[in-house]
């Protein structure tokens, strides 16, 4: 009866309390969470290690964009892949879904660091400083992998869905003019080191991470020169030096080496060692043809020359039936097993020295100022793999060199050759020269239909 | 004049109870000796028969019979009432009393002289215990004796039961005693006792008198305003089911229940007057909630309580097939009753989760008398009822050649790897996959005992169960379960203080392969050999060897404890108070092996182990439901009101969900702490949840009925903008069969009601936390700090889904309720849906928690039947019949275009519907199947034509046109035989749909699939073994949409012979004098026979799946 009466007085009064609960195990709540330093910075390396295991960012980056230049081709039967090999990906394919989402989840988290940190306090600010510019750089990261993706896209700076998800495509100079906002802000509010525990770890971000990826960004802005300050900002940084020939084989791609200006962190546990990129491009054995999924297109390996180290130490070749098959072989350990038996330890490496140099040079061939600089930078490069060196000294020729130097120096490597060659305004010649079912309308992925389907503002590509 | 009860319920306190006492044994010294003096007044011979005589005419009558003179107060006898009397040769004190049994007089005789006086004191005392006593024999309608049969005196609480042999002695005070009689199945008799007394219960075919649980409380068929059926356990211990739920098909109108598969186990989907809710991929569980004596039982899977509920896929170990349903813990012999309510005037009173229904189970009780023990055992065989025909080897080859031979665009030869069957394997090697695989019997065995006992006050119920049953895949797979239940229930001799106890507990184990066999026993090459030469399992070119399930095991056990404690107290005449507490605590542990010899060793290469993975789930469930209740007389009705509250916290845990690999060796995969490789995540569900409820119901001269419902709910699993919620119902009946027009004019007429309800009632099937904004626990580490990661999309602003349901009904009963009839038309339409909103991912998140402003209808009719159609002393027949259809539609979509909805739904067809390409013959250019072009892109596309987004057109519906049951039920002497069919009248996919893959590739499908494809053109262009090239690619995908196409669609309607029982009870002569015991011996049947022109494994599971088995058993029942 007394139950009773203190259940009825409680329900009628609706109080809150008496079917309030706890969080789940494991979860905290936001306003808890940017309440300490401890647990924001738990959430930054949510932020980090997620971005390392979305798909798109530890494999799908290389080998989707790789199949849609001309670097690799597909020899197996899974039909996305198919897709991309061939560049008929249409409306209703699926991978652009993952690629579309993974790039926005990563800018949720983001958004998330960004708004937390902002609207609750209890971060040191040292904390709270560090913390905002990693989160923009991390936002203008994806941002610019989705505009080279799909081109205009929505740009999201919030959480609240009410406003997010009905946001229209936005032209893709405003994406890059916020990416430049969020990239500057980064550069100054950065450190100089690394942000991390270890000192030597260089999965997190110091000013000179932002200045290389706003040297790139300023590149396909066509600001040249700004790429071409912010580029030798980072080459005149003391952090980082082009791996030398000797050690090149390990060492381009090894974990925390000095030409990486940034990695992506470790799959899975701090303890793993190798890349998925070496678990998709490396077979489980080289003795039988059927154990091969891809191949390096025997037209671009055959622009080596065979003393080239790249060709020498980054690719890896077995013959059947008198056929040479050649695999990327930039990351060496398909397992961490095999990795932790050869004690090595590789990172995926998402921006390294050497595409600063070449940045360099072709920024100072195109705003013509420094020809001679331009091609000491590209000798740099060619240098370190034994290539024949470039003489070029007119702009053209100069430029003509730089974009084979960044095919061969990037191949397989992140999606250097599709966005390059999109950026130059090559793609359609050389591309349409190479594949029957190439068009145009490819150098974009179609809008995903699942996005188009839930916001009435989206529109398609042209062409799909 | 009043009467004292010596056990009335409104008891006096106790200091006039003492004074009672006393006065008793004076009484009694003072009756022994006036007894003497009545003694000799004896032998008085008087005829007389007279209505509505005054006592001045009686007392002449006698005067002149026996020359007695009377002497009397005039005025006191003009007070008096009049009297009827007709007695033949009584005795002078005996017409004397039957004349002043009902007045306020008393008389004395003196001399040959009656002294008529007012009645003193001692006078009223002593007619308290002029007891009169009834001895008395119940028969049945066969004229045997009848056990256990209640007879009450009514006005009074004084009660007894019938013995063995049909006898019962009651005493009374009251002189002209009226006896109420009544025997579940039979018709309540009231009739004037008399000192020795045969009665005859007549059977009670509607059961219309009988008691029927409702939420909270209890009605009858004939007062209750509401709509709901019911199977007893009289029905359910017919069928040899091992989950109860699967008991419920073809009985009950408006209620499917679908069997997914035939395994032990199996999941099994209810649905009750259709599908409410919009879900994920359309689909939603919309689960009904099940009650189990009063307290709400996990209606989720138990391996899955701490997952969310609006993914389809979830991360949880699977268990016997997928999920475990949590019913399959109860065993079905313990349970008395199983009640459906359906409209809203039933379910408003469960508020906010009655909305898809509401199961409520009622277990077995103690009941008072003679200790009876029951032993049931049977024993049976189940096994796959139907096949299909498959294409042999020779054919299955000859495709082959054949496809390599088309694939003339981009030249490959059959190559070992690719065509291993070609090139490897034996060229006349056959294995017959489906019988190999799902060809075993399957043996049952079940052993039920029970004793239950007690008196009127306090009785119990005790029961113990042991069930075993087998797999019919190869191999000693089966499922386990074990359990007992006792029940206690006592009053206190004042009959003010009642108290129920149940417990309940089972345990089971099933160590089921969780992969249905069936879909790898359809698609394996017919001369696939199984073993290599070396004995080893053989994989070439196929990821799964069935085998290899085999080797893997699986142990999934769960407990499931069931408590309930319900405390009643009788506060004043007519208020009761009442509360009730129950506990239970459910648990699954589950522990997965897989071997390496039993994996594919391509995929493993350089293992040196399989894989295992270690589940513990429990869900600990708490309840409190206090409560009031009120009945009392109100002008000329009765009203009773309810009013009580309900807290409800249920705690779901996950305590660890291991998935290790890289041990020593598979001898260690049983021990975690052998694997190098580790890797464990946990879980937690909380879920709190609070109401009041109360109902008013008024019932005017059984005639006209009222009911109102009303519940406010809160509930953990909505923001804190919307916790509360409120519905309600308000019901009516009218009982025209008692208007004076037409009560008892007709003698073919014996009942009539309409009733009808509307109301709002809720479902909070939805995801729990969905509103917390919080980061989750990462299990990725970077620079050496373990993540965060937000959680969801929150959203505070959900509420939940709302279903206003109007029902309207017609009762009716001929021929003294030996045909009834009952009738319903209902319409639910659900708003609010609560979904899982897809958003464009740019949000982050591919949707949140919210409500979707669709409304979905669901309406039909259902019509249920049940006659006696003979019934005499030795043979019987009666026959019920339902049946129901049900509509359903998205009836609104408001903006549907602007949502991703607008890619699943069209507004006005069913939630769930088979959108499919109209086949349109072979094309003359490619030779190949082609399909109508509507919305005239030029390709075909799959999305919808009816919104120009593509070629999909509406084809039709998944859910039936309509449903039902025909059971009958024969009884001759000792003999009894029961049966029933169940026939359902809907379109289904045939395997066609199933079959991925065309003619000529490296994959079997039924012979009927690949025939009738091949049939329709030339082999050159259908058959293919590949998507390389043009030509095959066309080939392949031309199949694929064939497939997906209207020549997919086919009628799956069946009737099935769903339970036969025949049972023979023992002569009681064979068994000896003693009555009581008795030995039937029965045999069962399930699934007996399938008339059907569906071409598949079975038009209720449809696809590839181990279709509902045939069950036949036979026991043996002891009662004593």
């Amino acid at each position: 009866m007394a139950s009773f009466l203190v259940l009825t007085l409680i329900i009628s009064s609706g109080c809150e309390k008496i079917v309030a609960i706890d969080p789940p195990l494991g979860q905290v709540t936001t306003s808890l969470v940017f309440a300490s330093d401890k647990l924001a910075t738990a959430a930054r390396s949510g932020m980090f290690s997620s971005l390392a295991q979305t798909t798109t960012q530890n494999q799908s980056v290389t080998n989707f964009s790789s199949l849609q230049a001309d670097d690799l081709l597909y020899l197996a039967t899974t039909a996305a892949l198919q897709e991309f090999n061939n560049n008929t990906y249409n409306a209703i394919s699926t991978s652009q879904a993952s690629i579309f989402g993974d790039w926005y989840a990563n800018i949720y988290r983001a958004n998330a660091i960004i708004e937390g940190l902002q609207n609750t306090g209890g971060t040191s600010e040292a904390i709270r400083k560090q913390y905002i510019a990693e989160a923009k750089f991390i936002r203008a990261y994806c941002y610019f992998h989705l505009v080279n993706t799909f081109g205009d896209v929505p740009l999201v700076l919030m959480t609240d869905p009410a406003v997010t998800a009905f946001l229209p495509r936005a032209a893709t100079a405003a994406v890059y003019t916020q990416m430049i906002a969020d990239l500057t802000d980064a550069k100054a509010n950065l450190g100089v080191a690394y942000g991390n525990t270890a000192a030597t770890d260089r999965t997190g971000l110091n000013k000179s991470v932002a200045a290389a990826l706003l040297a790139r960004v300023y590149m396909f802005t066509g600001n040249y020169a700004a790429a071409e300050s912010n580029a030798s900002e980072v080459i005149s940084s003391s952090l980082y030096s082009l791996i030398p020939r000797a050690a090149m084989a390990a060492g381009v791609f090894a974990k925390d080496n000095a030409e990486c200006i940034w990695e992506m962190s470790p799959p899975t546990v701090a303890t793993n060692q190798y890349t998925f990129e070496a678990g998709i491009f490396i077979p489980t054995a080289y003795t039988a043809l059927i154990n091969f999924n891809y191949r390096l297109d025997p037209r671009f390996t055959a622009l080596f020359a065979s003393t080239d180290l790249r060709r020498i130490n980054w690719m890896n070749s077995t013959t059947f039936s008198g056929v040479v098959y050649t695999i990327p072989f930039k990351y060496k350990y398909r397992t961490n097993a095999l990795a932790v038996t050869a004690g090595a330890s590789e990172s995926q490496i998402v921006i390294r020295l050497a595409e600063m140099y070449l940045i360099r040079a072709e920024a100072r061939v195109r705003t013509g100022n420094n020809l001679s600089g331009a091609l000491s930078d590209l000798n740099a490069v060619q240098t370190r793999a034994a290539a024949a060196l470039s003489t070029a000294t007119d702009a053209p020729a100069l430029l003509s060199d730089i974009a084979l130097e960044n095919r061969k120096e990037f191949f397989c490597e992140q999606a250097y050759r599709w966005y390059n060659l999109k950026r130059t305004g090559e793609a359609d010649a050389v591309l349409g020269a190479l594949k029957s079912s190439y068009t145009p309308k490819s150098k974009l992925l179609p809008i995903p239909q699942t996005a188009i389907d839930a916001n009435y503002n989206l529109t398609q590509n042209p062409g799909y | 004049m009043y009467k004292f009860y010596p056990n009335n319920l409104g008891r006096p306190f106790r200091p006039i109870r003492q004074i009672l006492l006393i006065m008793r044994i004076t009484t009694f010294l003072l009756l022994a000796a006036m007894m003497q003096v009545s003694a000799s007044t004896l032998a008085q011979q008087i005829t007389i028969n007279r209505k509505n005589a005054n006592l001045t005419e009686v007392f002449k009558t006698i005067r002149l019979q026996t020359g007695y003179d009377f002497v009397y107060d005039q005025d006191l006898i003009a007070k008096a009432s009049l009297v009827n009397i007709n007695v033949n040769k009584a005795e002078l004190n005996d017409v004397l009393k039957n004349c002043l049994s009902n007045q306020s007089l008393t008389y004395t005789i003196q001399n040959k002289t009656v002294i008529i006086q007012e009645k003193g004191f001692l006078d009223k005392v002593k007619g308290l215990f002029a007891n009169i006593t009834v001895n008395g024999t119940v028969l049945d309608e066969n004229g045997e004796p009848l056990p256990g049969v209640s007879i009450k005196v009514k006005g009074t609480t004084r009660y007894t039961m019938s013995s063995n042999g049909g006898r019962f002695y009651i005493a009374t005070t009251d002189e002209n005693p009226v006896l109420v009689i009544s025997y579940l199945g039979y018709k309540t008799i009231e009739i004037t006792g008399i000192a020795t007394m045969t009665i005859k219960m007549v059977p009670d075919p509607a059961k219309l008198d009988e008691v029927q649980v409702i939420g909270y409380g209890t009605t009858t068929r004939r007062l209750n305003t509401g709509s709901q059926a019911g199977i007893s356990a009289k029905e359910l211990e017919k069928q040899p089911v091992t989950n109860v739920l699967q008991a419920l098909a073809a009985r009950l109108p408006g209620v499917t229940i679908t069997q997914t598969n035939g395994l032990p186990g199996a999941g099994i989907n209810v649905q009750i007057r259709g599908a409410n809710g919009i879900g994920v991929s359309g689909i939603k569980p919309n689960r009904p909630l099940y009650i189990i004596d009063g307290v709400p039982f996990l209606s989720e899977s138990i391996n899955t309580a701490t997952f969310s509920l609006n993914t389809t896929s979830n991360t949880g170990l699977p268990s016997a097939e997928g999920s475990t349903s949590p019913m399959n813990s109860i065993n079905p012999s313990d349970i008395e009753n199983i009640e459906v309510l359906k409209d809203a005037d039933a379910t408003a009173i469960y508020g906010s989760r009655g909305g898809n229904g509401v199961i409520l189970i009622t277990t077995k009780r103690g009941k008072a008398g003679k200790t009876k023990f029951t032993l049931n055992a049977t024993t049976g065989v189940s096994e796959v009822s139907h096949f299909v025909d498959m294409v042999g080897t020779e054919q299955y080859l000859a495709l082959r050649r054949k496809a390599f031979a088309n694939n003339t665009t981009n030249p490959a030869a059959p190559s070992v790897t690719t065509a291993p069957d070609l090139l490897v394997w034996d060229q006349n090697g056959f294995t017959d996959f489906q019988r190999y695989f799902l060809g075993s019997t399957a043996k049952t065995n079940d052993i039920n005992s029970s004793v239950s006992g007690g008196d009127n006050l306090t009785n119990f119920y005790l029961s113990g169960t042991y069930h075993k049953e087998g797999n019919v895949f190869p191999g000693n797979q089966g499922y386990q379960r074990g359990g007992g239940k006792f029940n206690l229930n006592h009053t206190s001799i004042d009959q003010r203080f009642n108290l129920a106890l149940t417990a309940m507990y089972s345990t089971d184990k099933n160590n089921i392969a969780t992969t249905d066999l069936a879909s790898w026993a359809y698609l394996l090459p017919p001369n696939f050999p199984l073993y290599k030469a070396d004995g080893t399992l053989n994989w070439d070119g196929f990821t799964s060897n069935p085998l290899g399930y085999l080797n893997q095991s699986n142990d999934n056990r769960t407990s499931n404890l069931l408590t309930n404690l319900a405390l009643k107290y009788n506060l004043l005449k007519g208020l009761d108070i009442k509360t009730s507490l129950g506990y239970s605590k459910t648990d699954m542990t589950q522990i997965a092996t897989r071997p390496l010899s039993s994996l594919n060793p391509s995929l493993t290469s350089g293992a040196t182990s399989g894989t295992a993975s270690y589940v513990y789930n429990f869900t600990n469930n708490y309840i409190v439901e206090p409560q009031i209740t009120y009945t009392n007389k109100i002008w000329k009705g009765t009203l009773s009101a309810l009013a009580g509250g309900s807290y409800q916290y249920k705690k779901s845990r996950m305590p660890y969900s291991t998935a290790a690999s890289v041990f020593t060796s598979d001898d260690f995969l049983n021990t975690v702490t052998a694997a190098s490789t580790v890797s464990t995540t946990s879980g937690s569900v909380d879920y709190k949840y609070a109401s009041l409820f109360s109902r008013v119901n008024y019932n005017l001269m059984d005639k006209y009925i009222l009911n109102v419902n009303f519940r406010r709910d809160g509930s953990s699993r909505f923001g804190p903008n919307n916790k509360y919620g409120n519905f309600g119902s308000a019901g009516a009946a009218w009982i025209f069969s008692e208007e004076k027009a037409l009560k008892d004019k007709f003698s073919w007429f014996s009942f009539g009601k309409l009733r009808g309800s509307y109301g709002i009632v809720g479902s909070d099937e939805t995801d729990n936390y969905a509103y917390l904004d919080t980061y989750t626990n990462s299990t990725y580490v970077y620079s050496g700090s373990t993540g965060l990661n937000p959680s969801r999309l929150p959203n505070p602003d959900y509420k939940w889904e709302e279903t206003k349901k109007l029902d309207i009904g017609l009762d009716l009963a001929f021929f003294k309720d030996r045909l009834s009839l009952s009738g319903s038309y209902y319409r639910n339409r659900t708003s609010n849906q609560l979904i899982t909103l897809n958003t464009s991912t740019q949000t982050g998140f591919s949707g949140y928690v919210a409500n979707l402003p669709a409304t979905v209808q669901n309406s039909g009719w259902e019509l249920s039947l049940s006659s006696t159609n003979i019934k005499n002393k030795d043979f019987s027949w009666t026959s019920s019949f339902n049946i129901s259809q049900n509509h359903n539609k998205l009836l609104s979509f408001p903006e549907i275009e602007k949502s991703s909805y607008f890619a699943t739904y069209v507004v006005g067809n069913p939630i769930s519907s088979y959108y499919l390409y109209q086949y349109a013959g072979i094309s003359p250019t490619t030779n190949l199947p082609s399909f109508t072009d509507f919305n005239g892109s030029g390709t075909i596309s799959s999305g919808f034509a009816a919104t120009g987004r593509g070629d999909r057109y509406y084809a039709g519906t998944a859910y039936p046109k309509f449903f039902g049951g025909l059971t009958n039920a024969v009884t001759y002497k000792n003999l009894s035989l029961d049966f029933t069919f169940q026939f359902v009248k809907q379109k289904g996919r045939s395997l066609l749909s199933s079959s991925n893959y065309p003619p000529g590739w490296f994959s079997n499908a039924a012979a009927s699939v690949v025939n009738d494809y091949l049939a329709l053109g030339s082999q050159d262009y259908l058959v293919t073994a590949g998507t390389r090239g043009a030509a095959g690619s066309a080939s392949y995908s031309a199949y694929l949409n064939y497939t997906g196409s209207d020549a997919s669609l086919t009628d799956a309607s069946f009737i099935r012979m769903k339970n036969v029982s025949l049972s023979y009870t023992l002569p009681a002569k064979w068994l000896g004098k003693t009555s009581g015991q008795s030995i039937r011996v029965y045999a069962q049947g399930q699934n007996l026979f399938t008339i059907t022109k569906y071409e598949g494994f079975d038009p209720e599971s449809q696809g590839i799946a181990t279709p509902p088995l045939r069950t036949i058993t036979g026991g043996l029942q002891f009662t004593f």
